[in-house]
């Protein structure tokens, strides 16, 4: 039975994906709770004993981490929750949204599958479809409290259960013994029969079925992350009004490290975001929010405080750019309150969790920190069409395995792409050149079913643009 | 070999000669390469070279808009996506400041940018001299005599006849005046054979 269900867990190549994306888990004891956020340091509490983790934020970590140690990130999470629950069993789930790992998760414990299991597993897959009405009445029900303590709607029980009652009559009458032979139902029938509230969760729950995109789900998933009830902040009163940053950057920087000598804030800890809250003469307060790239030490920035001080002031001179367009009169400072709104914990078995060594990684996210823009680093994707031939590295060791099959076809496309591929009108010195390619098009996503790729002149400008079945020219790219 | 007497090679044996054998380090190089003209896969061999036989990471800012990276063609073309990055500025040192304050990219593209004034380019030449960084700097235009650029060592045109095929590349600065022809042959047997992932 072991060896079936073992089976069944097997990993797909695309399973490393959803391990870094969400994580839901059951940990009902609090001694664990803390211990969470050595996966990631964003993880929310959807129930007392359900616990929702964004692995997102640390996806360069476990992957550089996996890298170096030779090993696949789903072994080395399941290591780390293995060593947290010691004995104890664990319920866990991964999915690329975060309901879809609750609804999973949920499942998993009520058919009572231990361990961590992925959306797209055949396990995963057989466990949300078997989830039964009560499940997900009961999810609906706690995705109605934490919609309405987050978004302050005013989903009451009376809404819901006025919902359930209707559907579940309905339900019956169809002879639908589960939500999800219903799947394909559109979301506004849902809507105008039952209310908006279980129209959200039926789109959440099927966000493929209902044409919802992986990042629309995500967003429209009532996050509220964790937050440490000690979050170290400084305050400060000025004598006299404040203008000009060199006159700010001075006492910012005394406050910043004064933040790195609080009992609240330990030595090992990396900063996510700040908020810089300031206080204009006419009373105004501002919030500027300032994010970090990478988790960032404070510690071992002091004195100079470099990073973080580059950060708060490309964050100051755009709210200043602003503010100045906003208003005509430029007024200065006369407090303001420095607080950590979110870092990265570093207990439990990951001490090393961001301890960077000198190697090249460690310069790059420090000197990405530094700068205001960010840097794109790309990795290839075995796909004929260019424009999802790639994708963006979050990490400079990340990569995927490839095909090699793509470079006869690589080496003759440009070096540069439209990032809206457009119609291109003919001229007098339009010339087409000669053939490149024949591609077949997607034909689940567009009309069009093949693409002939030429290499045409306009003017002085070379351009790799392809022939539509319908004949249409398009200019997909440039050789630069 | 001392850092500071590094070249970048390209591997085409006549336009290496053409600049005196290579682009040195701590220096500043100027390009005139007019866009859409497929000029810009003649920077590509000395970043390839750069990577494999120093292990340098490489930056390429470019400020044209509209466009993005198609890194299949990049990594076609020999170059090792693992230790380039890409960003698209128009002001790059306003953007990038602290990227020009440091040696870890070794060797900067800055393809396009319009903000870039001569007292920029003082500027870049001496963070260039003091880090050891290579800075390439591509513009859409020809260059010429009469506008020159003081803070660069080295300044070539490249042109691309379309009715030959081929590249004319002519040296205006920093080495005897001389102008070689270059086909797609040539640039095709400089490439380092495509890393395998």
């Amino acid at each position: 039975m072991a060896a079936l269900l073992s089976l069944t867990r097997s990993t797909l190549p695309h399973q490393n994906d959803e391990i870094l994306e969400f994580i839901a888990i059951f940990c009902p004891d609090e001694k664990f709770q803390d211990a969470l956020q050595n996966l990631s340091p964003k993880t929310m509490q959807w129930q007392p004993d359900l616990w929702v983790i964004d692995m997102r934020a640390c996806r360069a970590f476990w992957l550089h981490t996996a890298g170096r140690k030779d090993t696949k990130v789903n072994t080395m999470i399941a290591d780390q929750l293995t060593a947290l629950f010691a004995e104890t069993d664990y319920y866990g789930a991964a999915a690329a949204t975060p309901w879809e790992a609750i609804l999973l998760v949920k499942a998993a414990r009520e058919k009572g599958f231990h361990g961590m299991i992925h959306f797209s597993s055949r396990l995963g897959r057989n466990l949300l479809r078997g989830i039964s009405w009560d499940l997900w009445w009961e999810s609906c029900r706690e995705y109605a409290e934490n919609n309405s303590k987050i978004r302050s709607r005013n989903h009451t029980d009376s809404i819901l259960s006025k919902g359930r009652t209707a559907m579940t009559l309905a339900m019956q009458r169809l002879g639908c013994a589960r939500p999800d032979l219903l799947r394909t139902l559109p979301s506004s029938h849902i809507r105008r029969r039952f209310g908006s509230l279980i129209a959200e969760v039926w789109q959440l729950s099927f966000p493929h079925r209902q044409g919802l995109s992986k990042s629309e789900a995500i967003a429209l998933f009532p996050w509220a992350p964790y937050l440490s009830t000690e979050k170290p902040f400084v305050k400060r009163h000025l004598d006299n009004e404040l203008k000009h940053w060199d006159a700010i950057e001075e006492l910012l920087r005394e406050d910043i490290n004064r933040l790195c000598v609080l009992g609240s804030f330990k030595k090992e800890e990396r900063i996510l975001n700040l908020e810089w809250r300031i206080v204009l003469c006419n009373l105004h307060a501002i919030p500027i929010y300032i994010p970090f790239r990478h988790p960032h030490s404070l510690h071992q920035d002091c004195p100079s405080q470099r990073t973080a001080l580059l950060q708060i002031q490309y964050a100051f001179e755009k709210e200043k750019l602003f503010a100045t367009k906003a208003s005509s009169q430029e007024t200065g400072l006369i407090s303001w309150e420095l607080e950590i709104l979110e870092k990265a914990p570093a207990r439990f078995r990951q001490g090393s969790l961001f301890h960077e060594s000198s190697d090249d990684l460690a310069h790059l996210k420090q000197l990405e920190n530094m700068i205001r823009k960010p840097l794109e680093g790309f990795g290839l994707a075995a796909n004929w069409l260019a424009e999802d031939s790639f994708y963006k590295q979050v990490d400079a060791f990340e990569t995927c395995p490839s095909q090699e099959d793509y470079l006869p076809l690589a080496q003759e496309r440009p070096l540069f792409l439209y990032t809206d591929a457009h119609h291109l009108p003919f001229d007098q010195h339009t010339r087409v050149g000669p053939f490149q390619e024949r591609t077949m098009d997607k034909w689940w996503k567009s009309k069009n079913r093949s693409r002939d790729y030429y290499r045409m002149t306009q003017g002085d400008t070379m351009l790799w643009v392809y022939r539509d079945q319908r004949g249409s020219w398009i200019s997909q790219g440039v050789y630069g | 070999m001392k850092s500071s007497e590094r070249r970048l090679l390209s591997g085409i044996k006549t336009l290496d000669a053409l600049i005196g054998g290579g682009l040195r380090e701590g220096e500043l190089s100027e390009w005139g390469m007019p866009w859409g003209q497929g000029l810009r896969e003649f920077i590509l061999p000395f970043l390839s070279r750069a990577q494999a036989d120093y292990s340098y990471w490489i930056l390429w800012v470019y400020g044209r808009q509209h466009v993005a990276i198609n890194p299949w063609a990049w990594h076609a073309r020999s170059i090792d996506l693992d230790t380039m990055r890409f960003v698209s500025s128009q002001d790059p040192l306003q953007d990038l400041k602290h990227v020009f304050l440091s040696d870890f990219f070794r060797v900067i593209v800055l393809d396009q940018a319009p903000h870039l004034k001569e007292e920029d380019c003082q500027h870049l030449a001496r963070n260039a001299r003091t880090y050891g960084q290579s800075i390439l700097i591509l513009r859409p235009h020809l260059l010429t005599h009469e506008q020159g650029n003081l803070w660069t060592r080295t300044r070539l045109n490249c042109v691309y006849d379309f009715e030959k095929t081929q590249t004319r590349i002519e040296v205006i600065k920093g080495a005897p005046p001389k102008t070689i022809t270059l086909s797609p042959h040539d640039l095709a047997s400089s490439l380092y054979k495509p890393l395998s992932l």
